[in-house]
């Protein structure tokens, strides 16, 4: 079993680390963090390393890439920034586009993102009634008269719908009740009249904010639709399973990147006449840590490793977020205990990481839907 | 044993001159941009260059002296200018220059490997070129003649043409020639800081220099400020290593120092163990309190 | 038009221990790039683009040079070829025998070049006179210190920056230039590069014949380090410290 990097991949985590070297120092980060948006120079050097282009099809632009070195890319992406950045949830509004949009609709999305290398797009899923329940959505889209369509509900936590130029959204047929099953997707261009958003605050991950985006009668055309009518949620679940894999990909990054501070701390840190490293209790901390990272990393591997099989990581992927992103949070809590009252500023980042990953256990389902769909699924497997 | 020096600064002149006495017996100089200075080789040559001449363009002057003295080492100012001039004559003899040499044993020379990480001991199999800087020798007088042989410009057949120069006002002061420098290094978090390592320096009577990630990286302070490899070699009194890890790429520039006296918070930098003396603590804090009680 | 440029391969020096004995241990160093030839790199890269011209790389390193990762990292850097000599001997080569072994590379394989790049000096030897000798060895200009670079013609005017003065110097072509680190930002390879750098073409060769060397090595050693008082106070002892630097001072 070989679990070595290709020369590729390695020279692909050297360009990452040079990346963030030159463009997320800990000054840049912060200013992020405030501006909530990462800097124009690292969206345009993200841009133009052609990273944005990783994992699209060759059809439109793309560089095809299989899903252990997409996973190997957003971890050390988000270990050496060990920040939260939006461009894996960008290219995979892409990817959608490509995969079940028509030819036009795609071409439009990727005009766009050629141009900025940044999200273009934002997945409109959710609504305050309805995040677990997703079929408890009652957002619609009406057929009129004329043929075009009526869009009226609220989505919300939509990630970067204020700064993107179109929005994916996803709305039942015709009927709001729960019992109606047949939903569609819909490209819409955001600045479509109709279209609104309200700001939302985060406790954490300000780099990519979320809104509540409005639709009050926006009018839209058939060509608008992604995929055949009624499909929609079917086509979205396609993709779960990778984009879950990316959350935990993303946690895995920030607590190891958390994990890097709080050891170098240890070592440095001086208390009764001796680094604090050499202390049992700090010594368990970091080792819990240290199985946490390696547990959730090959189990992550395992599991992008199934994906370029072509298999379904249904529940696998459905515990490793669970557990994963529970698991990484207490990683980032174990650091902020090595740093002491240190940890609990904002004059290191470990902080920081902890707010963030707290996000990452609600992103892509709760860990409690995660436990429902392993609970079901686990005992199939078995014979 | 007799030296040729090939110098361009007026300081680069008088230095390796008398550097060249403590290894040889005769010392001859040439000089490319400029007349010679008197009385510091028993003979020097002005190696003839027009007015508008890119100085490389003068090897067939340099040449014509190397064949004339035929000397048994050559010694070279480490300008740019001269890696060629020097260089190209090297080239022609089928030999090496073996470069910033810092001590002489003989024929075995020594300079640094991997930027300082170590050391090296050669020698030259052939003809022998060397590129010095004045830390390597001892310090001591350069004696001479007034003799000063003019070699006519001999245009090279394949001339580079200097079609313009513009003057870089030189930034900060010539730290080779201060009794205290201060180092500043990445333990100031902002330019604005470094007003602090400045006024440490007003105090002692010393002049500021740092380490290159605040010449390169950040760009605060100019390059030629710069101490440690391919920067400054300087053999102060003492040196001041403020927020300094203790790199050997920095330290090479300074190992000269008669006494090194370090500030850093990190207890295990590298830099405390090169130090004379040293305190584990925040720059912000010590250095505000050594300005006072000095 | 057609440009080369000198790439040397090194031990990572952040990996290079020293042993008990002051000799260095490489054994967990993996070779890369000499740090200032990814400037000369990405400046040849960017000329042979802006002048609708070819870029080689040419590189004379030992054996363990010859890894197909490091062979990776050039070809993904912007250039279109890459032809090495490997040999261990070529380790601590001075730069007369380097320069001879680069000749015999230009001549094999790029004797119509027009251009030869090289750094500012290696990341192990730093000595700054490959470039010397190599335009010595092919009867061509040299010129150091270049921190721009414009073909004009069957010339390349460089701006070359010294210390008190910046020049504006005119380079007959065919030519060999040093340039500084400031001359280009060395890219980020991003993954079409670095895929595309599998399929190019390189080669590499043993030497064929004996290394010409100039310099015999006697001995690399970590230095002794000159013997200081080591006399550390802790923050609380501002007022000893102070009085051990003003006698220092005296």
């Amino acid at each position: 079993m070989d679990f070595g990097l290709t020369d590729e991949q390695e020279l692909l985590v050297e360009s990452l680390k040079e990346y963030a070297d030159r463009y997320f120092d800990d000054e840049s980060v912060r200013q992020m963090y405030e501006n909530h948006q990462v800097s124009a120079e690292a969206q345009d050097a993200y841009r133009d390393a052609g990273f944005p282009f990783m994992g699209l099809p060759e059809e439109v632009g793309g560089i095809p890439t299989d899903h252990v070195t997409l996973g190997l890319m957003t971890e050390k992406l988000y270990e050496f920034t060990g920040a939260m950045t939006p461009f894996m949830t960008g290219m995979l509004a892409c990817a959608d586009l490509a995969e079940f949009g028509t030819p036009e609709q795609s071409s439009v999305i990727m005009e766009e993102y050629e141009k900025s290398g940044q999200s273009v797009a934002a997945l409109c899923l959710s609504e305050p009634a309805a995040g677990s329940d997703n079929m408890g959505m009652t957002m619609t889209s009406k057929k009129q008269a004329d043929g075009t369509y009526v869009l009226n509900g609220q989505k919300t936590w939509v990630t970067n719908g204020a700064d993107v130029p179109y929005l994916l959204v996803i709305c039942k047929d015709e009927d709001p009740a729960r019992e109606n099953n047949k939903m569609s997707l819909w490209l819409v261009k955001r600045d479509t009249p109709g279209v609104s958003t309200a700001h939302l605050t985060k406790l954490g991950q300000h780099t990519v904010p979320f809104v509540d985006v409005f639709f009050d009668n926006v009018v839209v055309t058939e060509d608008q639709r992604v995929g055949g009518e009624g499909n929609g949620w079917l086509l979205l679940m396609k993709n779960f399973e990778f984009e879950r894999c990316l959350v935990v990909a993303q946690g895995l990054g920030l607590a190891q990147a958390a994990q890097n501070d709080a050891i170098q701390y240890a070592k440095d840190r001086i208390a009764f006449n001796k680094p604090i490293v050499t202390n049992p209790r700090v010594q368990d901390l970091i080792t819990e840590n240290e199985t946490i990272l390696q547990q959730s990393r090959w189990w992550l591997y395992y599991c992008l490793w199934k994906l370029d099989q072509g298999e379904s990581i249904n529940a696998d992927i459905a515990m490793l977020k669970s557990w994963g992103t529970r698991a990484h949070l207490q990683v980032a809590d174990n650091c902020i205990e090595i740093y002491g009252g240190l940890g609990y500023t904002d004059e290191v980042r470990v902080g920081r990481i902890w707010r963030d990953l707290r996000g990452n256990m609600l992103a892509g389902g709760t860990c409690e839907v995660m436990d429902y769909i392993a609970g079901r699924a686990v005992p199939k497997a078995y014979k | 044993m007799k030296a040729l020096v090939l110098a361009e600064s007026l300081d680069g002149q008088r230095d390796l001159c008398a550097g060249a006495r403590q290894i040889a017996d005769e010392v001859v100089l040439a000089v490319v941009k400029g007349a010679p200075q008197t009385g510091i080789a028993d003979k020097a040559y002005d190696v003839e260059l027009p007015e508008g001449e890119a100085a490389e363009n003068a090897v067939a002057g340099v040449q014509a002296v190397y064949d004339a003295e035929q000397p048994d080492v050559v010694l070279i100012e480490p300008t740019p200018r001269n890696k060629i001039l020097g260089g190209m004559v090297a080239a022609k003899a089928g030999a090496s220059v073996i470069s910033d040499v810092a001590s002489f044993d003989g024929d075995t020379v020594t300079n640094m490997y991997f930027g300082g990480l170590a050391e090296m001991k050669q020698k030259a199999t052939g003809a022998k070129f060397y590129t010095v800087a004045a830390t390597a020798f001892q310090p001591g007088e350069a004696t001479g003649t007034d003799t000063v042989e003019t070699i006519a410009y001999t245009a090279p057949a394949k001339a580079l043409v200097l079609k313009g120069t513009k003057e870089v006002p030189r930034e900060g002061a010539d730290l080779t020639k201060c009794d205290v420098v201060i180092g500043a290094g990445r333990g100031f978090a902002e330019e604005a800081d470094l007003q602090m390592a400045r006024d440490l320096a007003a105090k002692v009577g010393g002049e500021l220099g740092c380490s290159r990630p605040l010449a390169e990286n950040v760009d605060w302070m100019p390059r030629n400020l710069y101490i440690g490899v391919s920067g400054l070699n300087l053999a102060p009194k003492a040196y001041f290593a403020l927020g300094i890890s203790g790199q050997m790429q920095h330290m090479v520039g300074v190992t000269n120092a008669e006494t090194i006296i370090a500030v850093n918070k990190d207890q295990n930098a590298p830099i405390f163990k090169q130090a004379d003396y040293g305190i584990v603590g925040d720059l912000y804090k010590v250095i505000p309190a050594l300005i006072e009680k000095l | 038009m057609k440009i080369v440029v000198a790439v040397k391969v090194v031990a990572d020096d952040q990996d290079i221990f020293v042993s008990g004995d002051r000799s260095l241990d490489y054994s967990k160093a993996r070779q890369i790039i000499s740090t200032y030839d990814t400037n000369a790199i990405e400046a040849a890269a960017q000329l042979a683009a802006d002048n609708d011209g070819t870029v080689v790389a040419i590189s004379a390193s030992t054996t363990k040079a010859d890894d197909t990762k490091v062979k990776k990292d050039i070809l993904s850097r912007g250039i279109d070829e890459l032809f090495m000599v490997a040999d261990d001997s070529l380790e601590t080569a001075d730069s007369y025998a380097t320069a001879q072994v680069l000749k015999g590379i230009v001549d094999a394989n790029a004797s119509d070049y027009d251009l030869i790049l090289c750094g500012d000096g290696s990341a192990d030897l730093y000595a700054g006179q490959v470039d010397v000798q190599l335009a010595a060895a092919l009867d061509v200009p040299v010129i150091n210190e270049v921190t721009g670079l414009k073909v004009e013609g069957d010339k390349v005017v460089v701006e070359r920056t010294l210390e008190d003065e910046v020049e504006e110097i005119e380079v007959p072509l065919p030519a060999v230039i040093s340039v500084s680190p400031n001359v280009a930002t060395p890219r980020i390879p991003g993954m079409r590069e670095i895929l595309a750098a599998g399929k190019k073409p390189s080669s590499v060769e043993g030497l064929a014949g004996a290394l010409e060397t100039k310099v015999e090595v006697e001995d690399i050693k970590a230095p002794e380090m000159t013997p200081r008082k080591n006399e550390i106070f802790a923050e609380g002892d501002i007022d000893a410290f102070a009085a051990a630097v003003a006698e220092a001072l005296k």
